[in-house]
């Protein structure tokens, strides 16, 4: 009967030990990854949110406009590739426009550079719309992207100056919504609900109207974007004026000049 | 002596009747299979009358004849072969010349071709190249949204966001080179393909919207994945471009050569990719295992004193410093 004691005694001090053990190990191997899920009692201190005040409106059609810079950028590396094939053979304008894209490119960085200044852009993987764009599983043949590489590919388009206007006509769609931006940025007509629980819990002193945003919108994004447009349309109407009666000479001589600009540009 | 050298030359492929692309292979064949007839005939007549002068010379002309039979026809069969081995991409440009300089028009603006740089075996990886471009356009983006993901005010670390702001602007460099390289050797780019294509799944990108706000174990990790892919990616090109040439039957019994080897596809993937992709993946690693360590020491009494928090400020401070 002891010796049965004595065996159940061992037998729970062993289980005990064995448990204590894995706990032990089970402690040691813990791998905390995610620093914002805090176990520790208490609540997070955390930043609280209420300088962050831009409007719902704002940040919507900034993430609109980030696509559409980037999708600029996929339609210029179209037709800088496009002028980079053998028998186009127009390294000026391949150079003009794979510039251009890494320029769309950087516009798309600095709106999500001014997003982030404001407090947005804490969830990853927000727009769904962004990354498809860009990762693209599926076809979707109505965008403008596709048609353009439809175009190119059956060689639809004819020359520089085509293309300079191809891409006069995506900047300024890109200047429209810019434009469209700013009005709903200063706009104090529509308001949100968290916008209208701002707007009097600080007795109106917070005004709807994003001055920021709408001066930066000004001074940096359409600036750039109307000096763009002015540059493109200089451009259209020179090589116009010399293809006049001289096609192939003037299309030869134009992208000459113009590689030849942009590798002093670049030294 | 003279046999010898009539079959010497029917193992100078091509050379003697030049061969253009399109046209179809008997151009090239009758002038070789004619001259050859003729060659085999000389002979024969003159070993027949020789051996006319010897004693039952009537069971030699016939052993003779079924001999040269069989010859001809080997003979045929290689000459045909031979001048067929050239792949239809080995096009000449000066024939088209020849054929329309200063001659008055039918010839319609199309039927001047453009004379291509196509050779080697670079329009074989045509597809891969094609791939290799999405790749990194895609890796560039996820990239750039893992910078704007360390960028945020609640993550704020400016070490992991400098780090992949850095991969993001380089993998897109490399994408426009890549753009530019197939320009330069005469592939198109095909840009339906560049825009929507699957990206890779092993190593590739989750589906979207499945990944949350990510911590920075998890996306060193995940960097390090996407840019492994990209050095394999680079490998398979580079493993293909050094294959042998081979030879290839089409339909009928006539040899091809296929080009498979590109030593300047193989040349630049080794120097733009290899080196530079071998020391990302390598960082990645390591930043990944320094940080896991870090992790572990500063996490484990995680009730009372957790430092993970420090611990991982200070590795930001580091990378913020080294990129
Ligand atoms: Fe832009």
């Amino acid at each position: 009967m002891s010796g049965m004691k004595t065996c159940v005694v061992l037998m729970s001090v062993l289980a005990v030990g064995w448990a204590l053990t894995e706990k032990e190990l089970q402690d040691s191997n813990y791998l905390k990854c995610n620093l914002e899920s805090k176990v520790s009692e208490g609540e997070p201190i955390l930043p609280n949110t209420e300088w962050i005040d831009i409007k719902d409106e704002c940040v919507n059609l900034a993430r609109k406009q980030i696509r559409m810079e980037f999708e600029a950028a996929l339609a210029y590396l179209q037709l800088g590739s496009y002028f980079s094939q053998y028998d186009i053979n127009r390294p000026g304008f391949a150079k003009f426009f794979l510039g251009a894209a890494s320029e769309e490119r950087s516009h798309a960085i600095k709106i999500f550079d001014y997003l982030l200044m404001r407090g947005q852009l804490t969830a990853y993987h927000s727009d769904p719309q962004l990354h498809t764009l860009i990762m693209g599983t599926s076809v979707n043949k109505s965008s403008e992207l596709t048609k353009l590489s439809v175009a190119l590919k059956k060689k639809e388009v004819n020359g520089g100056l085509e293309a300079l206007n191809l891409a006069l006509g995506f900047e300024v769609a890109v200047t429209r919504s810019i434009k469209k931006m700013i009005k709903a940025c200063e706009n104090d007509e529509v308001l949100s609900e968290k916008e209208k629980v701002l707007l009097s819990d600080n007795d109106g002193s917070i005004a709807s109207n994003d001055y920021h945003m709408v001066d930066w919108l000004i001074t940096d994004l359409l600036d750039e974007q109307l000096k763009g447009q002015r540059e493109l349309a200089g451009r259209i109407a020179t090589l116009y004026k010399m293809k006049d009666g001289y096609g192939q000479i003037a299309d030869f001589l134009y992208d000459k000049k113009l590689l030849e600009e942009l590798n002093s540009k670049a030294a | 002596m003279r046999t010898t050298l009539i079959f010497i030359s029917f193992f100078v492929p091509s050379h003697p009747f030049p061969v253009r692309r399109g046209a179809p292979p008997v151009y090239s064949v009758v002038p070789t299979v004619g001259f050859s007839l003729f060659a085999v005939q000389e002979v024969v007549r003159k070993k027949i009358v020789r051996r006319f002068a010897r004693r039952n010379f009537e069971v030699n002309v016939i052993i003779l004849t079924f001999k040269m039979l069989f010859k001809v026809s080997v003979l045929l069969v290689a000459a045909v072969t031979l001048v067929n081995a050239v792949d239809s991409k080995d096009e000449t440009c000066k024939p088209y010349f020849d054929q329309y300089c200063d001659k008055k028009p039918p010839y319609t603006d199309s039927s001047l071709r453009s004379c291509s740089p196509l050779y080697g075996a670079v329009d074989k990886r045509a597809n891969q190249l094609r791939k290799y471009i999405k790749e990194h356009i895609g890796n560039s983006f996820e990239y750039l949204l893992q910078w704007a993901n360390f960028n945020n005010y609640k993550k704020d670390r400016e070490g992991f966001a400098k780090l992949y702001r850095k991969l993001s602007d380089d993998t897109w460099e490399d994408g426009i080179k890549l753009v530019q390289y197939l320009g330069k050797r005469g592939v198109e780019l095909d840009f339906d393909s560049l825009i929507y294509q699957t990206p890779p799944q092993k190593y590739g990108a989750g589906p979207v919207g499945k990944s949350r706000s990510e911590n920075e174990i998890v996306s060193l990790a995940k960097v390090l994945d996407l840019h492994k892919q990209l050095a394999i990616s680079g490998n398979s090109l580079h493993e293909d471009s050094i294959k042998h040439d081979s030879l290839r039957h089409d339909g009928s019994s006539n040899l091809e050569v296929e080009h498979q080897h590109d030593i300047e596809l193989a040349h630049f993937i080794e120097e733009e990719f290899a080196g530079k992709h071998a020391q990302t993946v390598r960082d990645l690693a390591g930043h990944s295992n320094d940080l896991k360590r870090l992790l572990k020491e500063g996490g484990r009494d995680d009730k009372k004193l957790d430092a993970s928090g420090f611990y991982v400020h200070l590795f930001d401070e580091y990378l913020r410093k080294l990129y």
